[in-house]
């Protein structure tokens, strides 16, 4: 009876086996999901919560420091005006490309693997740009005074200047945080409909059913919930491209040898990838441990994401290498000299740790054996954060120390606050991911479904009377207890 | 399945979010009209320690600007008159009166008279009286019709964009530089204002900047 | 008394601050006002007597109840609440307008000389100086330290209040004091009465010594200054018999020996000689004639930096030198005469000394045959430090070669029996000397260790000191008396060639001080002790002119063709070639196991009278690039000897006395030299002062005043932080600083004018549509990196200092920086000076970035930073070429400096004092905001509204050339930086744009700055040059 029936789809044969495990259905996949955010919380989640939200005060305590003394509580100095705050930004916006890129166009790809992690994948995406929003905000010297980027009409008659890539980050990272909300909230819909309708306690089904915003899964809600779906991924994806390729802009529009080239927008997005799909693995292993979901993001969907890590690591390496020869074919004194600076300047071992993590551990993911040992993919996908961190530390901070005239040539040490700022950041993100395991339904559970293979039993027992029996079950158990 | 919510749900959650709508859709024209100069400065007319009528002076007395700002002609700020230029007719004039007794007392003890600050631009803006007074336009133009005020007031908004619209259409507010202090000039009959304007533009290549030199330094 | 040119229109006299809270501002200043002293400049000096200058009868009474007014002027823009009061004056002055500027003429005291200066005053508080134009030690151009001058005014650490052993006390309890205590002197003829004090030039000081000498004749007057002029006094007297006052014509010298002296550098009259020098170096067309500069010295100085030839030659071996020069010269020229004339024994004694060390050998014989070759055109200069023999070779050979007359000349100064600190000392120990005056002076900071002066001291029942501030003398004195700033009293100076000058006050004494004339006045007794009256006697007494002339003297500041009279003097061969003989026999020579140290003031601080200003501190030294330190300086060669780096610790020991400095490893030191700049290491300075650096007076004693061999030098393992402002000397092969030599220069085609940067910009370029096109032009030929250009930006653009740690972090705000590269071999390298502040890009990399449109052009071509636009991306600063623009990164107004980084906790607000120095034409910068040069634009659009007021009824209005100068150019005393107006084809600025060494700094790049600079021309003597080549071959 377990014997799943060959479903005509899209994908072979190979593909849906690794999906569709023995003794999978539609109950036992609801009951898993919804299971997680109902059942009491593991031993576990207390404490790693409590220490997030204590590192993420330290980074509301570093911001309010900085804003209340001055810019100068940072490292930075004259010539390096950019450093931590704008490598980090980098960093977290380029995080949260993964989300997208694997929700909107791995969608419209049609690649059904997708489907157990792209809610994941999605909800890091918000928090990674949720805390690269921090940055540009608080680095300003003035943060009272930011609205002056908005384009309001103004008692000085004055607009912002349009020709600035950093208001052109501010309209990107803004449209890209808007629309993989959206995206995200509305993939959600159905499973917070289950939710409420899984729901015990009033409060609960309170909540989950103004978020479920009265979805009764109805057909029309259905072909409404597929056009609107279809529409954003197509609206979300060239924002996967533009927003990495605008904050490239940054450096690439300067004079600055080692910003100014013109490599940087695919540069930049490909890297960007890289470490998006390394963070997804860095979350996914363990989430997928901790919450026994093996059936559900199987092996096979590390090996997918580890080969799309390869291909982009890749990549980036290819743009390290066209980077230095451009420099050497330029015969411009001032390039030549930011990349040897780079390769044997003061930033040397930045430069190291760079190229290693992100190019030479990677090429171990050639082998079958390393995609398919979760721990090797595990310091792997974590060896790329650090190297892609470094990447974009070596890019901003490195050329700044040492540009045209040697008589102002600088060094950047950072100070305790720039890393608290750092550390604090990190632990926002990781208390939002807390929240987001702990409160909505991990994995897009209709999703998910849709592509499970259909009984004839599932139309006897349909979804509803399915969960009517659910339900209760769960009352006697309540009850019992 | 279970009833969370009652009917009217859906009725309450419209209302709900039109509600928010509506807020923030005022909050904004609040902040964008009464957090502007033109709601913040103009009509502040503080009570000064002396009640002195520039309609009275200015007006029928018809004084000329000059008698107590005696600068204006020649400095960046129009000077207030000391105790001195005050006391030279009410020593004659109302000499006891009880309202100028802080005039008296300001120039038996050498104190200067406490008055309070009407007209001010922000300490990074740059204004010019003497400039301005010499190139035509008038007192009128900034102040208002301060020789029909029986107690002053801010008249005009002075924020930046107000000095902008005269710095980029001038002709709507350029006189003859000898009138520049005649409260109740008007365009001669057979001209409009920017007629006149256009003309001393003409004559006196009267260009006045609109680059952020100009103000602010 | 108005300098500004007649048609100079008001200022602008808002407050400078946007941060100030106007109400706390005019209330306390009122306070301020109310204080007796206030009230005692009402009735008191200044405004009087000075209200005689031309223009007649002005009561100056009233300019400062002017002053409340415009201050009352202050406060914060804003919104309709609170209230801001307005404070009119009760009286109106008939010829002050609030806003404008007023200078007057007055004039610094320097060790045996004088600066005069213009002094512009806002209200009546004197906020910037400027060099005199009508004189000629100045000629409109200032120094580093007289710059800062004004800060010095309003420190808060000036001494406040009378102090009695410590305790607070009043002028009344002094006065009486005085009264019965001379009454006592008096009955004994002035028995055991000793003054000691700077060593002031002054004629009025001169009449009342003389009166003293009279009344009380057994009194002594004592001098003391650590680098005084001493041995430039006893070469003359060696050479020519009595001490004659040299002055040197430079603009006639094509060829210049200068042994150890800094002549551009911090050795009195620099500013002049600056002047006279660059007029030489100018080539303005290739065939300009062009001198030739010969340093000897020990340690690199700014007169070294400009040299065509440089020998390192260790301190103890100058005069080793001298002698060699004089032997070759004088063999040369008196060869054809018999062996029995003067000069050929001299030689003999010469060689009698024993053979000088080995010296490169063209340096002796090339640079002779180019002295011989400008016979009468030449100059052989001696360093103020140099021993006496030196001086008095110097003077022989100038003779010799017929400079007497033409580039030397030679002043005749009424001789005064002055004695000596060592002279008091002595006195003090037996015993003899009752009381003690000390005026100004600061014998226990910096008296020779030797002398003990500060323990002696406490063997004197009655002393008595008069300071700006409570310094290390006071502690032991038992009277401090406040002395008063220059700026505040009145006096008269004669700058060294004797050219005679007033010191005028300009603000009423702000603690209550009293100049010396006064105090010596009530000492002995002279008939008025006030000073006004004082000057005005001396006038007389100096001059036999009137009344008018006096004003006309106040008006212009100097006594035109005052200097001393020039005699003529033959040299005294039988009493040189004596000195030559009993010379001090050399002992042993320099060498790695013997190393010498030497000292030299330092070229900010002076001998640490300075020490206390902010601004002078925190001035990169050009050389060394320090700032709030000293170091000693070592070779690369000494360093690597003994193993130490820069920011070792080092335990230096000279004969038993020991100090402990920070190494500084300098290229271009002397090798097995180690040099230590005196001036720092002050215990009662003030905040700013104390504890900054080290205190190399501790191993200066009276037999080793300026340098001692035989140094012991121990690594003390502990290391020492140095605020350097730039760590990379090299151009990193980048042809940033251009220079060829003048045969180079003459043989350049015209065609290879300044490459034309040829840009295609993103987006159209700025409209330049503007009436006037601004732009400068920086000589770096003439340029010597003196920087009295970045004081001069500081104190006009009210630019903060942000202390040590801050310039650590590489936070100094200075919006000029001048660069400083080595070029040549690593040991004995040439130096070049490069000043870059924001060069105004047509095509500026800063102004397309800013995403609020703080960075702007304007229609002149000015690139333009809105204050209260900017939110501080820093964007801009990143994307500078130049690396020109500046972050406030703290409140450094508004905080103190120690407090940084304590935020909303440190006490918040400007001192009173510091307010008052403030430039109100120019917004002071709050913190989160960019700031960089604008060209001055306060000035420029000064000139601009004055062209505009004068042309009033009229359509066109004109700007003169040179009427607009930016605060670098007006200081800077080479003249190096040129600005005006490019649209005008006759300006100064545009006829130097055509000259083909006229270059773009990173002109590649397309930027299309505005400043440009001259590259540098240097006049080798290819002899030399050849000869210097084949040595460096051989090793």
């Amino acid at each position: 009876m377990n014997q799943p029936i060959v479903e005509p789809l899209l994908d072979g044969q190979q593909d849906r086996h690794s999906r569709v495990l023995e003794g999978q259905d539609y109950h036992r996949l609801t009951e898993q999901i919804c299971g997680i955010v109902e059942r009491p919380v593991p031993r576990w989640w207390w404490p790693a919560f409590l220490t997030s939200l204590t590192t993420a005060s330290g980074a509301l305590f570093a911001a309010a420091y900085l804003i209340s003394t001055g810019v100068g509580v940072w490292g930075e100095n004259q010539p390096v005006g950019w450093a931590f705050d704008i490598t980090n930004f980098v960093f977290w916006v380029g995080i949260g490309h993964a989300g997208t890129l694997i929700s909107a166009i791995l969608f419209l790809l049609r690649q059904k693997w997708r489907t157990s992690i792209n809610r994941f994948a999605e909800a890091m995406t918000l928090f990674a740009v949720a805390c690269a929003g921090v940055y540009p905000l608080i680095h300003v010297g003035r943060v009272w005074m930011a609205w002056f980027l908005a384009p309001v009409p103004n008692a000085n008659a004055i607009w912002p200047n349009f020709r600035s890539p950093l208001l052109w980050d501010v309209f990107a990272v803004s449209t890209y945080a808007t629309v993989s909300l959206l995206f995200w909230y509305v993939g959600m819909i159905p499973d917070l409909a289950s939710l409420r309708d899984r729901a015990v306690t009033r409060p609960r089904q309170v909540i989950y059913g103004i978020l479920a915003l009265g979805w009764r899964g109805s057909g029309q809600h259905w072909h409404h919930y597929e056009i609107a779906y279809l529409l954003l991924a197509g609206l979300a994806t060239p924002l996967v491209v533009s927003v990495h390729t605008i904050v490239s802009f940054d450096f690439a529009t300067s004079v600055i040898p080692g910003w100014h080239t013109t490599i940087f927008p695919p540069y930049f997005v490909a890297g960007a990838i890289f470490s998006g799909f390394a963070m997804v693995l860095t979350l996914m292993i363990p989430a997928r441990e901790l919450f026994g979901l093996k059936d559900l993001v199987t092996d096979q969907h590390l090996d997918k994401m580890a080969k799309v890590l390869l291909a982009t690591s890749l990549m980036v390496g290819y743009a390290y290498g066209v980077e230095l020869f451009t420099a050497w074919y330029s015969v411009n004194l001032y390039e030549r000299f930011a990349f040897q600076n780079r390769l044997f300047g003061p930033l040397a071992w930045g430069y190291a740790i760079m190229v290693l993590c992100n190019v030479a551990f990677p090429q171990l993911l050639w082998l079958q054996r390393v995609r398919g040992s979760v721990w090797a993919l595990f310091v792997i996908s974590i060896l790329v954060n650090v190297g892609m961190w470094f990447e974009r530390f070596v890019i901003i901070v490195g050329s700044l120390e040492r540009d045209f005239l040697p008589s102002s040539w600088g060094q950047f040490i950072p100070t305790w606050v720039d890393l608290l700022q750092m550390v604090g950041v990190f632990g926002l993100f990781s208390t939002l991911m807390l929240l987001f395991l702990r409160f909505l339904p991990m994995v897009a559970l209709s999703e998910v479904k849709a592509t499970l293979p259909t009984r004839p039993s599932d139309f006897k027992a349909g979804y509803a009377v399915d969960e009517r029996e659910h339900v209760a079950s769960r009352v006697k158990e309540v009850r019992v207890s | 399945m279970p009833i969370i919510f009652s009917k009217g749900a859906d009725v309450l959650l419209r209302r709900v979010v039109s509600v928010v709508i509506l807020t923030v859709a005022l909050g904004t024209a609040v902040v964008w009209y009464y957090f502007t100069p033109k709601y913040t400065r103009v009509g502040y007319a503080p009570e000064q320690p002396v009640p002195f009528s520039h309609e009275q002076h200015a007006g029928k007395l018809g004084m000329s600007c000059l008698y107590c700002h005696t600068n204006v002609e020649r400095s960046p700020h129009a000077n207030v008159p000391s105790t001195q230029t005050c006391m030279s007719c009410h020593t004659q004039i109302k000499a006891n009166s009880p309202l100028l007794s802080p005039v008296r007392e300001s120039w038996s003890s050498g104190e200067p008279v406490d008055w309070k600050r009407i007209h001010k631009v922000p300490d990074y803006a740059y204004f010019n009286h003497a400039l301005h007074i010499n190139r035509g336009v008038g007192c009128a133009s900034c102040h208002g019709q301060v020789n029909e005020m029986k107690v002053v007031y801010h008249a005009e908004p002075l924020s930046m964009a107000w000095c902008l619209d005269c710095h980029r259409k001038p002709e709507a507010h350029l006189r003859p530089a000898e009138e520049a202090l005649n409260m109740s000039w008007k365009p001669p009959s057979e001209k409009t204002q920017s007629e006149v304007g256009r003309q001393l533009i003409e004559q006196f290549h009267i260009n006045p900047g609109q680059n952020c030199q100009g103000c602010h330094r | 008394m108005n300098h500004c040119p007649s048609h100079q229109p008001p200022k602008v006299s808002a407050l400078p601050t946007a941060v100030l809270v106007g109400k706390e501002y005019w209330r306390s200043l009122d306070e301020l006002f109310d204080k007796p002293e206030y009230r005692e400049w009402l009735e008191r000096e200044f405004p009087n007597q000075a209200s005689e200058w031309l223009g007649g009868t002005v009561s100056r009474r009233r300019a400062l109840q002017l002053m409340a007014a415009s201050l009352g002027l202050a406060g914060l823009a804003g919104c309709r609440r609170p209230d801001y009061p307005i404070l009119p004056y009760t009286k109106t002055p008939e010829s002050v307008l609030p806003g404008l500027p007023t200078s007057y003429a007055t004039t610094i005291h320097r060790p045996g000389s004088a600066f005069p200066v213009l002094v512009e005053t806002q209200e009546g508080r004197p906020t910037k100086i400027e060099g005199n134009p009508l004189h000629p030690w100045s000629q409109g151009a200032t120094d580093l330290q007289a710059q800062a001058a004004v800060l010095d005014l309003y420190d808060p650490d000036r001494s406040r209040e009378v102090m009695l052993t410590g305790q607070p006390s009043t002028w009344q309890a002094f006065d009486a004091f005085a009264e019965t205590h001379i009454s006592g002197l008096f009955e004994r003829r002035g028995q055991g009465l000793h003054f000691l004090s700077e060593d002031v030039s002054s004629p009025a000081l001169r009449l009342l010594r003389e009166h003293l000498r009279q009344v009380l004749p057994e009194a002594v007057w004592h001098v003391h200054e650590a680098m005084g002029s001493e041995n430039v006094d006893h070469g003359a007297a060696l050479a020519f018999g009595k001490p004659l006052t040299p002055t040197y014509r430079f603009q006639n010298a094509d060829v210049i020996v200068s042994l150890g002296s800094d002549f551009l550098g911090v050795e009195d009259g620099a500013v002049a000689n600056t002047r006279a020098f660059a007029e030489r170096r100018k080539v303005e067309d290739s065939l300009a004639p062009m001198n030739r500069l010969y340093v000897v010295e020990n340690h690199p100085t700014t007169t070294g930096g400009m040299a065509d030839h440089r020998l390192r030659l260790p301190a103890s071996q100058l005069q080793e030198y001298m002698l060699a020069l004089a032997r070759e010269l004088l063999s040369r020229t008196r060869q054809d005469q018999g062996s029995d004339n003067p000069s050929s024994k001299l030689v003999k004694s010469i060689v009698g000394v024993g053979s000088p060390v080995p010296l490169p050998s063209g340096w002796v014989r090339e640079v002779a045959t180019d002295l011989l070759a400008a016979r009468g055109r030449s100059l052989i200069l001696a360093g103020q430090q140099q021993p006496t023999l030196v001086h008095g070779l110097a003077h022989l050979l100038n003779a010799e070669l017929g400079n007497l007359g033409n580039t030397v000349l030679l002043r005749e100064r009424p001789e005064e029996r002055i004695k000596s600190l060592g002279e008091l000392t002595e006195s003090m120990r037996r015993g003899e000397v009752g009381t003690l005056v000390v005026l100004g002076s600061n014998p226990v900071y910096d008296a020779p260790s030797d002398l003990e002066f500060g323990v002696v001291l406490k063997r004197v029942p009655h002393t008595i000191q008069l300071g700006l501030y409570p310094d290390e003398t006071s502690a032991v004195c038992a009277w401090h008396l406040p002395m008063a700033h220059f700026f505040e009293c009145w006096g008269d100076a004669e700058t060294a060639d004797g050219t005679y000058s007033p010191v005028q006050p300009l603000i009423a004494p702000l603690f209550g001080g009293r100049s010396a004339l006064e105090i010596v006045a009530r000492l002995c007794r002279y008939e008025t002790t006030e000073p006004y009256e004082i000057v005005q006697s001396s006038f007389r007494r100096r001059t036999d002119l009137g009344m008018e002339a006096f004003r006309q003297f106040l008006h212009d500041g100097v006594l035109h063709d005052s200097a001393w009279p020039i005699v003529n003097a033959a040299p005294d061969w039988a009493a040189l070639t004596r000195a030559v003989e009993e010379g001090e026999k050399r002992t042993a020579d320099v060498g790695p196991n013997n190393l010498e140290l030497s000292f030299h003031a330092d070229r900010r601080l002076f001998d640490g009278r300075f020490a206390n200003n902010g601004w002078l501190q925190e001035t990169p030294d050009p050389l060394t690039k320090l700032t709030w330190d000293n170091a000693a300086i070592l070779s690369p060669a000494t360093a690597r000897l003994s193993g130490v780096t820069t920011g070792d610790v080092l335990e230096l020991n000279l004969a038993g006395r020991t100090l402990q400095a920070p190494a500084c490893v300098l290229p271009g030191q002397a090798d097995y030299s180690i040099s230590l700049p005196l001036g720092f290491g002050r215990t009662r300075a003030g905040r700013v002062g104390n504890g900054v650096g080290c205190n190399p007076y501790r191993l200066r004693t009276t037999a080793l005043l300026n340098m001692g061999v035989g140094v012991q030098l121990r690594k003390t393992g502990r290391t020492h932080r140095l605020a350097c402002t730039q760590d990379h000397g090299s151009m990193q092969g980048r042809d940033l600083v251009r220079s060829l030599t003048l045969q180079e220069y003459r043989d350049l085609p015209a065609a290879q004018a300044s490459a034309e940067s040829n840009s295609l910009p993103l987006y159209n370029p700025a409209a330049l549509d503007g009436q006037h096109q601004w732009c400068m032009v920086i000589d770096l030929n003439q340029f010597t990196g003196c920087s009295a250009c970045v004081v001069a930006c500081q104190s006009e653009n009210n630019i903060p200092i942000v202390g040590k740690d801050e310039v650590l972090r590489g936070r100094e705000m200075h919006w000029i920086r001048v660069d400083r590269y080595f070029t040549g071999s690593a040991d004995d390298p040439g130096v070049a000076h490069q000043p870059v502040a924001c060069v105004h890009c047509e095509n500026a990399p800063c102004e397309t970035v800013c995403p609020v449109n703080a960075a702007v052009h304007s229609p002149e071509g000015l690139n333009l930073q809105v204050y209260n636009r900017c939110i501080g991306t820093r964007y801009c600063a990143n994307n500078c070429p130049y690396k020109v623009r500046h972050f406030n990164w703290f409140d450094y107004n508004q905080r103190p400096l120690d407090q940084l980084l304590a935020g909303p906790l440190a006490e918040k607000g400007m001192p009173e004092l510091l307010q008052m120095q403030k430039n109100p034409d120019v917004t002071v910068r709050m913190r989160g905001v960019m700031e960089k040069c604008t060209y001055c634009v306060q000035r420029i659009e000064r000139g601009k509204t004055g062209a505009r007021l004068e042309a009033a009824g009229s359509a066109a209005y004109s700007i003169p050339d040179g009427t607009i100068v930016p605060a670098c150019a007006q200081a800077c005393p080479a003249q190096a930086i040129i600005f005006g107006d490019l649209s005008d084809p006759n300006s100064r600025v545009a006829q130097a744009k055509h000259r083909t060494r006229n270059y773009d700094l990173l002109g590649e790049l397309g930027t299309r700055p505005r400043t440009s600079y001259q590259g540098r021309v240097r006049n080798p003597n290819p002899r030399l040059a050849a000869t210097e080549l084949v040595e460096e071959e051989d090793g």
